[in-house]
């Protein structure tokens, strides 16, 4: 768990995930009291749902033993987040995330479930729409109505106070740079050899 | 036989025999041997009440160890955490050298290992060792085993889909019949148990190539896998593409048969899903439903009605420019006091999924969506890379097509069926062949059910 910990801390949750699935099978063919199962499959659901793997995280889910799952509310708590996500009901995700009773562990990471979640809303929203009302960005961002015009601003939308709507600003994709190295001449003519043989 | 004159009396003479073994014609002589010993001796102690699988490394003496290792396991009394540990050990450290020699022993250790899991509950315990074992077994990672199969299938079972990945994501090119311990249905199985994998984990496109490998695969008569096989995979078609893919030419007729006799509800849905009217797919449903549901295939079906909306969007986009919420629930089919808000949230989907690039304004009532063309100019460096990376797999494959095309016209077989001088040429040829000789040539073979035998 020690190491969890320090994954956790470090940020890294793709690693995290690596070794929680291998602690997993670890745990399945020598179980290690030390280690509070509760807590680690919490841990490991979290980090699926920080990284969008809902898929994965179904499956885990139908793999936590029923005794575990019937003395952990928390888990429970945290498989109601991840329907919500499923559903793209994002509304009920913020306040889950904000009012349950997390362990601290735990609610480091949710409170990171909530931030990519809202990062990825806002790159989908700038995308999809040119004018959205303030009340459904509230709803897809978590934040009070009366401060999403605040927020917004921030990345540069534009409220309009007759329509009460928002303009997103479109995120411009970085300039292509494109580099011809020597590299890319050894592939063509690795093609053209391929080509010419056949 | 050289081995036959001095067989073991007894557990100790066998062990004496498997530690002086140590030159090749010895061991040829042993793997012999070990094949006439009966189980009931090799599942004994030894005099002084050892256990032999303790007295033996399985990287030294891998076949002396799996063939008492399966004696034991297969015998009237398991002690399940000692049998464990022993088949850990040796699916960890056995010599794929030398398994190779009798690879349905290893085929065994793993089956049993996969009862042992079955027997305590915890189908989670097979899954590493098998992915280790198929790893260190394969030569490499395109190659086939006879443990393929049951490995995906332990991911299934254990619902550790994501696991399996590592090993499905490789394609299967190389299939060592002898080598590698393999029967007609390992192939089958493992592509239809992978398809499932990806299902699961929403890849819908490689689940596809995975039915469609399951039912190409030559056949005389069809199997049941194949039967099955088809029916997810009109179903994922329908989730991908709105209508039943093609197949490959070269499928089995026979497959094609049986498909029209025991895949008729399946039909029958995906020709009212091609109308994309929403009322006759729903009633289509209805009556296919006891037989999704038989088959286990109703998730997925359920999953084709979404598709149904999400295809219906798609076409709209290349009638209009802009269209009203309200509008594309009506023409999509979508009912009910928020049909506007599904459809906004069908198209926020698509959006995000790049199935449809639009946007919505809110500044009107109601809401109105502008759809555009597809922003990307396929300029991009990752479109470069993926041109590329896709150039050289197909280059790979043509390659190894190539040689297959050497070996079978190289083969016994194939020379006694073209003796007359005038077939010759197509094997030799290899310069000349295009593709649809070459598939034909593949498919004279494949009627004949020799490419898997």
């Amino acid at each position: 768990m020690e190491d969890l910990k320090e994954l956790i801390d470090q940020n890294e949750v793709a690693k995290l995930i690596e070794h929680c699935e291998e602690l997993e099978f670890k745990l399945a063919i020598a179980p290690d009291d030390s280690v509070n199962l509760d807590e680690f499959y919490g841990v490991f659901l979290a980090a699926y749902l920080i990284q969008n793997e809902l898929p994965s995280a179904r499956f885990l889910w139908k793999r936590i033993p029923d005794e575990i799952k019937a003395s952990s509310e928390q888990l429970h708590a945290i498989w109601d987040v991840a329907t919500n996500l499923w559903q793209r009901d994002y509304a009920p995700v913020y306040m889950s995330v904000e009012q349950k009773p997390w362990t601290p562990l735990i609610g480091s990471l949710m409170k990171k479930v909530a931030e990519t979640l809202r990062e990825r809303v806002f790159t989908l929203l700038s995308e999809a729409y040119s004018s959205i009302t303030v009340e459904e960005v509230s709803n897809f961002i978590g934040v009070p109505a009366d401060k999403v015009a605040q927020v917004t601003a921030e990345r540069g939308w534009i409220y309009d106070a007759a329509t009460n709507t928002l303009q997103p600003k479109k995120i411009v994709e970085p300039g292509i740079t494109r580099s011809t190295s020597l590299g890319s001449f050894s592939r063509l003519t690795d093609l053209v050899i391929h080509l010419e043989r056949s | 036989m050289p081995a036959a004159q001095n067989l073991p009396d007894n557990i100790d003479e066998l062990l004496a025999i498997v530690q002086t073994s140590n030159d090749e014609q010895s061991r040829k002589a042993l793997f012999a041997t070990l094949r006439t010993i009966p189980s009931l001796m090799l599942a004994s102690p030894t005099a002084d009440e050892q256990d032999p699988l303790d007295l033996l490394d399985p990287a030294d003496n891998t076949l002396a160890y799996a063939y008492i290792l399966v004696a034991r396991c297969y015998g009237d009394r398991l002690e399940v955490s000692r049998m464990l540990h022993y088949i850990l050990k040796f699916l960890n450290s056995f010599d794929p050298e030398e398994a190779r020699h009798a690879p349905e022993k290893l085929a065994q250790v793993a089956q049993a290992l996969s009862r042992i899991a079955t027997s305590v509950g915890k189908s989670l315990i097979t899954v590493k060792p098998l992915e280790i074992a198929i790893t260190r077994f394969a030569p490499s990672p395109k190659h086939l085993t006879n443990i393929h199969q049951m490995f995906i299938k332990e991911c299934l079972l254990s619902k550790c889909y994501k696991a399996a990945l590592p090993i499905l994501d490789n394609d299967i090119t190389e299939i060592d019949v002898h080598e590698m311990g393999i029967h007609y249905t390992d192939h089958l199985l493992y592509h239809y148990y992978g398809g499932m994998i990806y299902i699961g984990l929403k890849k819908f496109e490689r689940a596809l190539d995975f039915f469609k490998l399951v039912i190409s695969a030559p056949a005389n008569l069809s199997s049941m896998i194949q039967i099955e096989a088809y029916k997810k995979f009109v179903l994922v078609s329908l989730l991908l593409h709105g209508k039943i893919a093609t197949l490959p030419k070269y499928t089995a007729q026979a497959v094609f048969r049986s498909v029209k006799n025991f895949c008729q509800s399946y039909t029958d849905f995906a020709n009212a899903f091609e109308g994309l009217k929403v009322k006759r797919v729903r009633s289509e449903f209805l009556k296919c439903c006891d037989a999704f549901k038989k088959d286990k295939n109703f998730g997925l079906a359920k999953q084709t009605l979404d598709a149904l909306y999400r295809r219906n969007i798609q076409q709209l986009t290349q009638t209009y420019l802009t269209l009203s919420l309200v509008d594309i629930a009506d023409a999509v089919g979508l009912e009910g006091p928020d049909a506007a808000k599904q459809a906004e949230k069908y198209v926020l989907k698509m959006i995000e999924s790049k199935e449809i690039f639009a946007t919505i304004s809110h500044t009107h009532q109601n809401g109105m969506v502008s759809f555009h063309d597809n922003p990307d100019k396929f300029d991009a460096q990752e479109t470069i890379a993926q041109l590329e990376q896709q150039i050289v797999n197909a280059a790979s494959v043509n390659e190894r097509v190539i040689r297959t095309d050497r070996m079978i016209g190289c083969s016994k077989e194939y020379l006694s069926r073209n003796q007359h001088p005038s077939a010759s040429g197509v094997g030799s040829g290899l310069g000349t062949v295009d593709d649809t000789e070459l598939l034909s040539g593949f498919d004279s073979l494949a009627d004949e059910g020799r490419y898997f035998a």
